[in-house]
C-alpha cells in the first residue's frame, strides 16, 4: 500500500485535492457553523477585550486633544441644559404617547438580541452570536438599540450569522434625508463608508440633517437611521449632487445588536 | 519533527484566528490591520529548511483559518495560502537569506502578491488595494524578523 501510494504521489496528491475542494463546497457552512459553536466564547470574551483596549489606545493617542475636546464638552453641555427642560417636557410627552400606543422597539419589530463575535479584517462584516437555531434567516435586518441600522444577514449557521454591514463596498439601497423632500441613493463604499448620490442639483442638501432609510422597496424597513450628512459635493462635471454620511453605527462602541425576525 | 510543526501549528493557528478576527480588527489603521495568519505563513516559510515541506502544510491550513472567518467562497485562501509558501520557498534560493534586504524584498513581495490576489477576490464589490495592511503587516514581519535574529544571538552566546 505505502510503496504505491509512493509511486503514485502525484496522483494521491490530486485526488486528496479534489476531495478538499469537493468538502469546502458541499461543507462549507456547516465547518463554519461548527467553528462558531466551538469558540463562540472565546470570540466574545476577544472581542470585549478588543473593544476596552482599542478605547483605551484611543484616548492615549488622543491625549494632547483631550484638553480642547474638555473645554468644547463644557460649552456643549451649558447650551444643552438650557435645552434639556424643554425635552424633559417632550419626553414625558413622549412616553405617555408610547404607553397609550404602546410603541416600543420591541413593539415596532419581532427583535432578536445578539452579541458581536468577530468582525472581517478586510470587508465590513461582523459576526453574531445568532443562527438558525434562534430562527434567524438570510436577508434579515440588524439594527441597533436606537434603531440605527447596521446591516443585513448574509451567511446562517447553527448558532453564528455573518452580518454584511451597509458600507460594504457594493451596498445600494434607497434613503430619504430628515425635513426635505429629498431622496438619494447610499452607496457603501468599504472601509465604514457611506455616500449619497442620484440627488438632484438644484436642492439645498443640509450638513447634519438625518438620513434614514426610505421604505420596504430600499430593502429595509423605513425610517431606520443611517447617519448625518457630514459633507457635500455639487459639481458642474457631476450630473447629480452627491453628499458623505457619518455613519452612526460605530464597531468598536457597539454592544449590543437586534436582529429583525418579522 | 515535520508532524509535530505541523500539529503545533494547528493549534496555534487556531487562536491566533480568533485573536485577529476578534481581538486585532479594533486596530484597524486606515482599514488595514495587522494579519498574524499571513505574517506567520511567510515567515515559517522563509526560515524553513529547503528539503523541509511542513511550510506548504502551514500555509494551507493558515489559509483555512481566514477562509472560516472570511464572507467569500470557502477554499480561497486555503489556496492562496499554499500560493505563497510554495513562492516563498520558491524565491528563497534565489537570494542570500542570511541578509535583511533578501527577506525584506521576499517577505513585501509576498505580502503584495496576497493584497493583489485578494483585490481581485473582493472585486465584485468595487477594487480596493488595501496599502495600509501592506505597510502594517510589512513593519511587523520586519519586527518579529530581528526578534528572532536577536533571539539567535542571545541563545549561541549562552550555549558558548
Amino acid at each position: 500500500m505505502m510503496s504505491w501510494i509512493k509511486k503514485n504521489q502525484k496522483l494521491v496528491w490530486l485526488v486528496a485535492a479534489v476531495f478538499i475542494i469537493l468538502i469546502f463546497i458541499f461543507l462549507r457552512q456547516p465547518i463554519r457553523s461548527v467553528f462558531h459553536s466551538i469558540s463562540g466564547s472565546l470570540e466574545s470574551w476577544c472581542w470585549e477585550r478588543g473593544q476596552s483596549g482599542s478605547n483605551f489606545w484611543a484616548g492615549f493617542f488622543n491625549a494632547s486633544n483631550l484638553k480642547d475636546e474638555n473645554q468644547n464638552l463644557k460649552r456643549e453641555n451649558r447650551a444643552l441644559l438650557a435645552n434639556l427642560l424643554d425635552f424633559q417636557e417632550l419626553q414625558e410627552e413622549n412616553q405617555r404617547l408610547r404607553l397609550a400606543l404602546d410603541l416600543g422597539l420591541a413593539q415596532d419589530f419581532s427583535l432578536k438580541e445578539a452579541a458581536i463575535l468577530t468582525e472581517d479584517l478586510a470587508g465590513d462584516y461582523l459576526v453574531i452570536n445568532k443562527g438558525s437555531e434562534d430562527g434567524i434567516i438570510k436577508e434579515m435586518t440588524v439594527i441597533t438599540y436606537e434603531k440605527v441600522l447596521v446591516g443585513k444577514i448574509t451567511e446562517v449557521h447553527r448558532r453564528s450569522s455573518r452580518v454584511r454591514l451597509l458600507t460594504d463596498a457594493g451596498i445600494k439601497f434607497s434613503v430619504k434625508i430628515a425635513d426635505t423632500n429629498i431622496q438619494a441613493l447610499a452607496k457603501g463604499e468599504g472601509n465604514e463608508k457611506i455616500t449619497l448620490d442620484l440627488m438632484p442639483k438644484d436642492v439645498e442638501v443640509p450638513i447634519g440633517a438625518l438620513v434614514f432609510t426610505s421604505g420596504h422597496e430600499s430593502g429595509y424597513q423605513p425610517n431606520l437611521l443611517v447617519g448625518v450628512i457630514a459633507k457635500t459635493s455639487n459639481t458642474d462635471i457631476e450630473p447629480f449632487q452627491k453628499a458623505e454620511v457619518e455613519d452612526f453605527f460605530k464597531i468598536q462602541e457597539a454592544t449590543l445588536l437586534f436582529v429583525i425576525t418579522d | 519533527m515535520q508532524a509535530i510543526k505541523v500539529i503545533v501549528s494547528f493549534i496555534a493557528f487556531y487562536f491566533l484566528a480568533i485573536f485577529q478576527a476578534s481581538y486585532l480588527s479594533h486596530f484597524k489603521i486606515r482599514g488595514g490591520a495587522w494579519n498574524t495568519l499571513l505574517v506567520a505563513v511567510i515567515l515559517v516559510n522563509f526560515f524553513e529548511k529547503k528539503e523541509d515541506k511542513s511550510g506548504l502544510i502551514i500555509g494551507a491550513l493558515a489559509g483555512f483559518y481566514l477562509d472560516l472567518f472570511s464572507p467569500y467562497f470557502m477554499g480561497i485562501f486555503t489556496l492562496v495560502g499554499v500560493l505563497i509558501a510554495f513562492a516563498v520557498k520558491r524565491a528563497k534560493p534565489l537570494f542570500d537569506p542570511k541578509r535583511f534586504a533578501s527577506f525584506a524584498v521576499i517577505f513585501f513581495s509576498a505580502l503584495l502578491f496576497y493584497e493583489i490576489i485578494f483585490m481581485f477576490i473582493s472585486a465584485g464589490q468595487g477594487l480596493f488595494f488595501n496599502i495600509s495592511g501592506l505597510i502594517i503587516n510589512f513593519l511587523a514581519g520586519i519586527i518579529i524578523y530581528w526578534m528572532v535574529r536577536l533571539f539567535n544571538v542571545i541563545s549561541k552566546a549562552k550555549i558558548r
